[in-house]
């Protein structure tokens, strides 16, 4: 996909607001998501609801950020359940390791980044 | 009567004393294995050629009629467990993560769950002269205990007078579900600074589940060179220490041979008689 034409809504993993906003390494446990639309510049941050959940976090944070418009996530990794809700979703998932949302979107424009083709690990479930 | 042998600690000895106390009592007796994780009973009775039948334990995860769902997404934004997820008008599930509780098929707006069978462990009933021995397994890669293990507490000897419940090491779920209902429980420890940690942990189960316990001190003679801190958990939580099993070597190759303490140590049959006694009456008393 030539990620720089394409009007969509981009989501990425997002650690901490102040001062300026950094990626987290982690999916379904990140603090934060930092919604950007690539066509008006607008840029949303919200608060992972499920961040501090136990189990069947992945899935329900890949329906979390479908809902609200997500065609691109940028991460560090993605877990096996959150894979599945992705891919289900039609959400392209690319991998980055900037330190700083807005250089991870950068990076995503340029059409630097790769796709995360596969989960980062094997299922497992139930407490951990 | 029902008794709970738990622990706090693992590899105290619950097993040892489970199947000590199940031979030495002159009763008919049903042994219920409820460390389903890791059940181990089995090792340590002669069960060889002693008719045993077996059947899958399955639990109810739903399956979605794709012609009726709408994709409204109240089934995923019910289920407390993360089970479900519900993206361009798709229901996903995620099976390994439902804890069976029916929630989603109730919510449905419109009829578009029902139920089918999950199999996720095994119940296998062995029978001896006066042993009514149930074994509870998980399958691997599974991890829902509480289920399987209520299934196996209902599986009791028509003839049965005592049921014994092996539980599970830890306090955590499987052992509140296995110990749940029990009449009186024994916590069998250590004299080592994990084992008592442990077993203020587990007493404090006990008493929350408001089950009266004695306590059996295992491998008695190591540890601490003395009882103080046992004694004063033990006074503490009002659970009299009913046993004592020596520190022997000799258990311990017996034990890698597969051999139960009653083999390895004839003299405490008339202990576990007594333990039997002692657990009637603290049973009583409460």
């Amino acid at each position: 996909m030539d990620t720089e034409a394409v009007i969509m809504t981009v989501c990425i993993t997002t650690a901490t607001t102040e001062p300026g906003a950094r990626m987290d390494t982690r999916f379904g446990r990140s603090p934060y998501f930092t919604f950007v639309d690539t066509e008006s510049g607008e840029v949303k941050i919200e608060e992972n609801p499920f961040a501090g959940g136990s189990s069947g976090v992945g899935a329900r944070v890949g329906q979390f950020i479908a809902e609200h418009g997500t065609r691109a996530l940028i991460a560090a990794q993605v877990g096996p359940s959150a894979h599945a809700v992705l891919e289900a979703a039609g959400i392209d998932a690319y991998v980055s390791h900037a330190e700083t949302v807005h250089d991870a979107l950068a990076e995503f424009k340029e059409g630097k980044l790769e796709r995360i083709t596969e989960p980062s690990n094997a299922k497992h479930s139930g407490r951990s | 009567m029902t008794i709970v042998v738990a622990s706090g600690k693992g590899g105290t000895g619950k097993t040892t004393v489970s199947v000590g106390l199940a031979r030495a009592l002159d009763a008919e007796v049903s042994l219920l294995d409820c460390d389903v994780e890791a059940p181990n009973t089995g090792l340590f009775l002669r069960e060889a050629g002693a008719p045993a039948r077996a059947r899958r334990f399955t639990v109810p995860v739903p399956r979605i009629d794709a012609q009726r769902c709408t994709g409204c997404g109240a089934c995923a934004a019910f289920c407390a467990f993360g089970a479900l997820a519900v993206v361009r008008d798709r229901v996903l599930l995620f099976e390994d993560l439902c804890h069976a509780c029916g929630g989603c098929t109730l919510v449905c707006p419109t009829d578009a769950i029902d139920e089918v069978p999950h199999a996720i462990g095994t119940i296998t009933i062995t029978e001896t002269p006066g042993l009514f021995h149930v074994t509870g397994e998980l399958d691997v890669g599974q991890t829902l205990a509480p289920p399987l293990i209520r299934a196996v507490k209902q599986t009791v000897g028509a003839t049965t007078s005592v049921t014994i419940i092996d539980a599970a090491p830890g306090t955590t779920c499987p052992v509140v579900e296995a110990a749940r209902g029990a009449d009186v429980g024994l916590l069998v420890t250590e004299n080592t600074p994990f084992g008592l940690h442990d077993l203020e942990l587990a007493a404090q189960v006990f008493t929350d589940l408001e089950i009266p316990a004695g306590i059996v001190v295992n491998r008695s003679g190591i540890g601490y060179g003395d009882e103080s801190r046992l004694l004063e958990i033990s006074g503490r939580f009002g659970f009299p220490i009913l046993m004592r099993i020596p520190f022997s070597q000799a258990v311990a190759r017996g034990y890698a041979d597969g051999a139960n303490i009653l083999d390895s140590m004839p003299g405490l049959r008339d202990g576990f008689a007594r333990l039997y006694n002692d657990l009637v009456r603290i049973g009583a008393a409460s």
